[in-house]
């Protein structure tokens, strides 16, 4: 398996049987491809067994939970009576809370529509298909663009006090900045830091904003969605 | 990979997925094992258990239904299953006491269960079949279970009038009233009348700045129950409540209301020949005191008097307490005043008196320099001079404390609803109240009550003023509140409102210039409107003589000697008394008696000794009724009965006293008609001899 | 009397008539028959026959995926047994709420397992997602797959939206009530849309009856319709993404030549005739 010999390089023809190598053609090359036979089973009974597993367990623990955790339910709906704060459902809730900074046409429609369509293209416009770490080259140029990047998002943030966006934003762009001014043999957060690719630091940055947001909004917004420490 | 391995499957996932199933299927049984041991099953098992050791348990097993038993009212909007659990609830003979909850019966009321449901009048939450959610306030249902001393308050939620089972409900409505909630508040069923404290607009002419300091500051040791000046304060509940005002308000109030200061309406003047007619200052005063107790001026003005050490307050509580009235007022307002009340004050309960200056001279010297007190503005600290900014900041605070909603201000609108409003008050739910950091139950009824007894509980910055009831009035006052759940949103409801009767006996002409005048209705009641302190006059016109009335008018005798109230001199001239007496004999009639159908002239004397013996032997109508100087004093004095009342309304008295007048202590007695005629022929023959020398009017037909 | 062992009992069953009538495969004993009990059968035959041990792994996926599609059945199931009882009307809504805690046996389970169920799919699909894009699962040929993925996403998020009003308590409405404001927000057709969707201009009956037919035929539907095809393309795309993305360094896959800039990538065939 490890001989040179044993390579094939070509256009497959059965492209969705095994695509799962990648091959990198060049114009004055041909490709060459290190094959692999992967360990397989039979879906019956290993998948099916398992999924049939995963699914008593999943729903056990689904079950002992809805035994213990009752639905929430209030009073009947009253249209004149409006609770103070009034809280969409938690998943929408960062939403909500970015709705309290920016104007409801920027926060309401503009960024979600933003992140839905970057969702929807990432596959198609993820350039850095080796995943190369964001400060491997063009390191200088890129901590410009970088750092143009954050503060012109913290300024944004900044003026509308969305102290929630502005926090895991500083701290992301600083262990981005620690991760481009590590020594090579740092420890192993800093080694794992400085082997991530942009794409890595942009979703990780976007998932912590969210969560952050999201937990902010659920637990400490009461009246007129002031701050308000929970279980108060 | 071996193709023949490729389907082996190893031992270990084997006994997961077989240890996953069991734990699958168990998990899955607990929901329905659950439902199996329910609360409420548990209770009806007891329930049967219970039955079995009583007398009748046959019938009751046989009125038992097992399962989840519910009264399913849609037009009330009611499904209660209260009765899955309170099983014994509509069986009589699980009444008694030594029944244990929850099966014990529900007491007699009107209102049958199956018609009614149980949640409409108790509250809580009728679809609940947990004992917990059931009761208790839940985040699903925020109107829990009225604690029972309030539960008249659900009777008033359709009954606006007051009913005999109602006691506490119309006692709070009452406190409502008289503590002129409505000042601040809206409160449905209580109409605002246009003033409810004193006119200010010229206070400046009636008391001094010092005075109204002393007033502000420390209103409750100078005020009495109907918001005047008392020193000592020996009514506990002043109508004006306690305000919360810093120094510095206290200094620039006093100063607006004193600069509010212009020439009194009606003259002050007294004729010059009349002042110098009096030989001595001790025989005009004590002629004063002498007019002041015939003219009955503690009917509705209290005094303090000192007994043994203890001071009591004697007088009625209609007008304000006048033990230091000297210290109080100007000397020039008074006598303006008295002259005439509503010149000063449009809307003044006082009763305009037809005053000879005489009198009006010798009264008000007595009370000048009778009821006075030298250390009475003692305490109050040098004001100096008013300035112009104390005046205006002064006038600022007048409209920010929200005085405008009882005192009337020219210049200065009036305000309704300074406060919240109170229509639903008794509807509201949990989370439309705000508790600040009382430590109470987060329920209505808690915060109702802690709002009434300490506004600043519940509210830090609350501006309603501070209250003193006692627990009974507390409870009342709740249960008042509570009965205000705003109009039913089921039109089910909606129908079966008993509107209060509010009516306002309001004659016109002659007579109803006398009326407004001489406040007729500050203590009778006509109609159902008016005071209570009088006898009702609905139907005086069926009762008593014309002739009679004109007497009594011009000079008014008890005719119950042991009340101390009485009816005052007014000094009605006679063109007045006749106008009264036409209008209370042609108006106030009962239409179920007719005068004309007894004549006095058929009684043969025989009925009459008859009836002196019905009197006096069978039926001992001399415990309760004096003739002459005999007799009880629980009833009117029947000396003069011949003249004052019509023969048909003695017999009808005598048929049915609570017909005529619901609730009078008179016995109903089942006399036959000859019983009946004989009586009133005897009664009839009780004329005293004619005293004020009051000689027949022309136009008097008998 | 000697009874049959467990192998001679389910021998004889196998054997029986009806038995062999409804599976006519026999024991799944050889991977020919294996093969037939996945792609014999109209649901399994979705599944490729064999798979990669790899892929299996609980690290490589968590089955977080399986998962989604397990709270997916879970909520059918309750949701159909809550149709039962529910009626889209207000306030009849809010009293069959109250029924289901109160009268109904197994209801306060059914509707805490149905409300659990929403919520955890919504945790879990965003935790999928974001599973996939860190082990560069959405890579050619996934591209589509992944669409498919932010696609159901979002239909989880509007499947769990719609079914927050239909208790009609205050929670669901002024929670649709503060949604629905932001949607009046878009420009142009913003009121338009929420007029739409709401039958009015507030949250009534009208709403509520469309909520309900959103929640329970419409989005269940085309989440049915894009589980089908989503998983379809799993196994058309060469089935799990087992992570090259994550452990580079232990890529025993690709041996290049010099790489240039214009590098394009394609699958290819790896069958090596052995």
């Amino acid at each position: 398996m490890s001989e040179k010999s044993n390579y094939e390089a070509g256009f497959g023809s059965d492209a969705v049987k095994d695509p799962q190598r990648i091959v990198f053609i060049t114009k004055k090359t041909s490709a060459q491809v290190k094959g692999v036979k992967p360990r397989q089973l039979m879906s019956y009974p290993h998948l099916v067994l398992r999924e049939v597993i995963v699914f008593e367990i999943f729903t056990v623990a689904l079950v002992i939970v809805a035994l213990f955790w009752d639905a929430p339910l209030k009073q009947l709906a009253d249209p004149l009576l409006t609770p103070n704060p009034a809280k969409a459902p938690w998943y929408f809730l960062g939403l909500q809370e970015l709705l309290h900074y920016l104007p409801p046409v920027v926060a309401g429609v503009l960024i979600p529509t933003l992140v839905i369509v970057a969702l929807v293209v990432i596959p198609y416009f993820d350039v850095n298909i080796k995943g190369e770490p964001l400060w491997a080259s063009n390191r200088q140029r890129r901590l410009m663009v970088f750092l143009g990047v954050v503060a012109a998002l913290l300024f944004v943030f900044g003026i509308h006090e969305a102290f929630d966006v502005v926090i895991p934003t500083i701290i992301f762009a600083s262990l981005s900045v620690a991760a481009y001014f590590a020594p090579p043999r740092g420890g192993r957060l800093i080694r794992y830091l400085s082997g991530r690719p942009l794409s890595w630091w942009v979703m990780s940055w976007f998932i912590a904003v969210s969560l952050t947001l999201t937990l902010v909004g659920t637990f400490l917004r009461g009246p007129g969605w002031s701050l308000v420490w929970p279980g108060r | 990979m071996p193709a023949e391995q490729m389907g082996q499957v190893p031992k270990r996932l084997r006994v997961i997925y077989a240890v996953s199933t069991v734990i699958f299927v168990a998990v899955l049984a607990i929901s329905p094992i659950r439902d199996h041991f329910a609360v409420w099953k548990r209770y009806q098992k007891r329930y049967v258990e219970f039955v079995g050791t009583r007398a009748n348990s046959r019938a009751l097993k046989a009125d038992f239904q097992g399962g989840i038993n519910q009264i399913w009212l849609p037009k009330l909007n009611v499904t209660d299953r209260c009765t899955t659990c309170h099983l014994g609830i509509s069986e009589a003979s699980l009444l008694d006491g030594s029944v244990p909850q929850p099966f014990r019966a529900h007491p007699p009321i009107p209102h049958h269960i199956e018609a009614w449901g149980c949640v409409v009048c108790h509250r809580g939450q009728g679809l609940a079949t947990t004992v917990r959610e059931a009761h208790e306030t839940t985040l699903a249902w925020e109107k829990p279970l009225l604690p029972i001393r309030y539960i008249q308050a659900s009777c008033g939620g359709c009954h606006q009038n007051s009913l005999q089972q109602t006691p506490r409900l119309d006692r709070g409505r009452e406190l409502l009233v008289k503590y002129n909630c409505e000042g601040c508040h809206r409160i449905p069923g209580i109409v605002r009348p246009a003033m409810l404290g004193p006119d200010l607009s010229n206070i400046g002419a009636e008391v001094s700045r010092a005075w109204i300091y002393k007033w502000l500051k420390e209103g409750r040791t100078v005020l009495d129950s109907s918001g005047d000046v008392v020193v000592d304060g020996y009514e506990m509940h002043p109508r004006m409540p306690r305000f919360r005002f810093k120094k510095g308000e206290v200094r620039d109030l006093s100063a607006f209301l004193s600069s509010l200061n212009s020439p009194l309406a009606e003259s002050s003047k007294i004729d010059p020949a009349v002042v110098a007619a009096w030989p001595n200052r001790a025989a005009l005063l004590s002629y004063g005191q002498l007019r002041f107790r015939q003219m009955f001026c503690t009917d509705c003005h209290a005094l303090a008097v000192v007994r043994l050490g203890q001071t009591e307050l004697i007088g009625g509580d209609m007008g304000p307490e006048l033990t230091k009235v000297g210290s109080k007022v100007n000397p020039d307002w008074l006598v303006s005043w008295l002259r005439n009340p509503q010149a000063y004050l449009p809307h003044a309960l006082m009763p305009r008196y037809n005053w000879s200056d005489k009198d009006l001279y010798a009264v008000t010297q007595y009370m000048l320099n009778t009821f006075t007190d030298p250390k009475l503005l003692g305490d109050v600290p040098k004001l100096g001079p008013t300035t112009a900014s104390e005046v205006k900041q002064g006038r600022k605070l007048f409209v920010a404390k929200g005085c405008r909603s009882c005192h009337v201000m020219q210049g200065i609108p009036p305000q309704k609803d300074f406060g919240p409003d109170l229509s639903k008050e008794g509807a509201k739910t949990v989370s439309e109240l705000f508790f600040a950091n009382a430590k109470i139950p987060h329920t209505l009824t808690a915060y109702l009550r802690a709002k009434i007894t300490n506004p600043l509980s519940v509210d830090p910055k609350g501006r309603m003023p501070q209250y003193h009831f006692g627990s009974a009035d507390l409870n009342a006052i709740t249960t008042a509140l509570l009965s205000l759940t705003g109009t039913p949103t089921n039109p089910g409801f909606a129908l079966l409102t008993v509107p209060a009767r509010r009516a306002k006996f309001d004659p016109a002409g002659e007579f109803g210039r006398i009326y407004h005048r001489f406040k007729c209705f500050d203590c009778h009641r006509i109609d159902g409107y008016g005071g209570t302190l009088a006898p009702d006059l609905s139907f005086e016109g069926s009762r008593a003589q014309r002739a009679w009335l004109v007497s009594f008018l011009h000079n008014p005798q008890t005719l119950r000697p042991t009340l101390t109230v009485r009816m005052p001199q007014f000094n009605f001239t006679d063109q007045q008394a006749n106008a009264i007496a036409n209008y209370v004999d042609m108006v106030l009639q009962n239409p179920s008696i007719n005068r004309a159908a007894v004549n006095p002239e058929s009684f043969a004397p025989e009925m009459a000794s008859f009836g002196k013996e019905l009197y006096f032997v069978k039926y001992e109508c001399q415990s309760c009724h004096t003739i002459g100087a005999k007799g009880g004093y629980v009833g009117p004095s029947l000396t003069n009965v011949g003249n004052w009342m019509n023969a048909a309304w003695i017999e009808a008295w005598l048929k049915d006293p609570q017909a005529l007048i619901p609730g009078t202590i008179e016995p109903h007695r089942d006399f036959t008609q000859p019983q009946i005629q004989a009586l009133t022929a005897y009664l009839l023959t009780l004329k005293q001899k004619s005293s004020g020398g009051v000689a027949p009017l022309p136009g008097d037909a008998k | 009397m000697t009874y049959p062992s467990r192998e001679q009992w389910l021998e004889r069953l196998r054997n029986n008539r009806v038995w062999k009538s409804i599976f006519r495969r026999g024991p799944a004993r050889t991977n020919r028959t294996r093969s037939l009990a996945i792609f014999g059968n109209v649901f399994l035959h979705i599944l490729p026959v064999k798979v990669r041990e790899k892929s299996l792994r609980v690290r490589a996926t968590y089955y977080l995926g399986p998962f989604a599609f397990f709270l997916f059945v879970v909520l059918t199931v309750t949701g159909i047994l809550l149709m039962l009882y529910y009626h889209p009307a207000a306030p009849q809504a809010y009293y069959d709420m109250k029924d289901l805690r109160f009268v109904v046996s197994n209801g306060v389970l059914l509707r805490n397992l149905h409300r659990l169920a929403a919520q955890a799919m919504v945790v879990v699909v965003f935790w999928h997602m974001y599973h996939v894009f860190y082990r560069g699962g959405y890579r050619p040929p996934r591209q589509f797959n992944w669409v498919v993925g932010v696609g159901l996403l979002l239909l989880t998020l509007f499947l769990s939206y719609t079914g927050y009003l239909l208790p009609w308590d205050q929670l669901a409405f002024w929670a649709i009530t503060v949604g629905t404001n932001i949607i009046g927000y878009v420009p142009f057709i913003g009121h338009r849309v929420r007029f739409l969707l709401l039958g009015g201009n507030i949250i009534g009956g009208n709403a509520l009856l469309r909520f309900y037919v959103l929640h329970c035929v419409i989005l269940p539907l085309l989440a049915a319709w894009l589980i089908v095809v989503h998983f379809w393309r799993i196994r058309k795309d060469g089935g799990l993404s087992t992570g090259e993305n994550e452990k580079r360094e232990e890529r025993e896959s690709i041996e290049t030549t010099q790489v240039e800039q214009e590098a394009v990538t394609v699958g290819v065939n790896d069958e090596r005739k052995e």
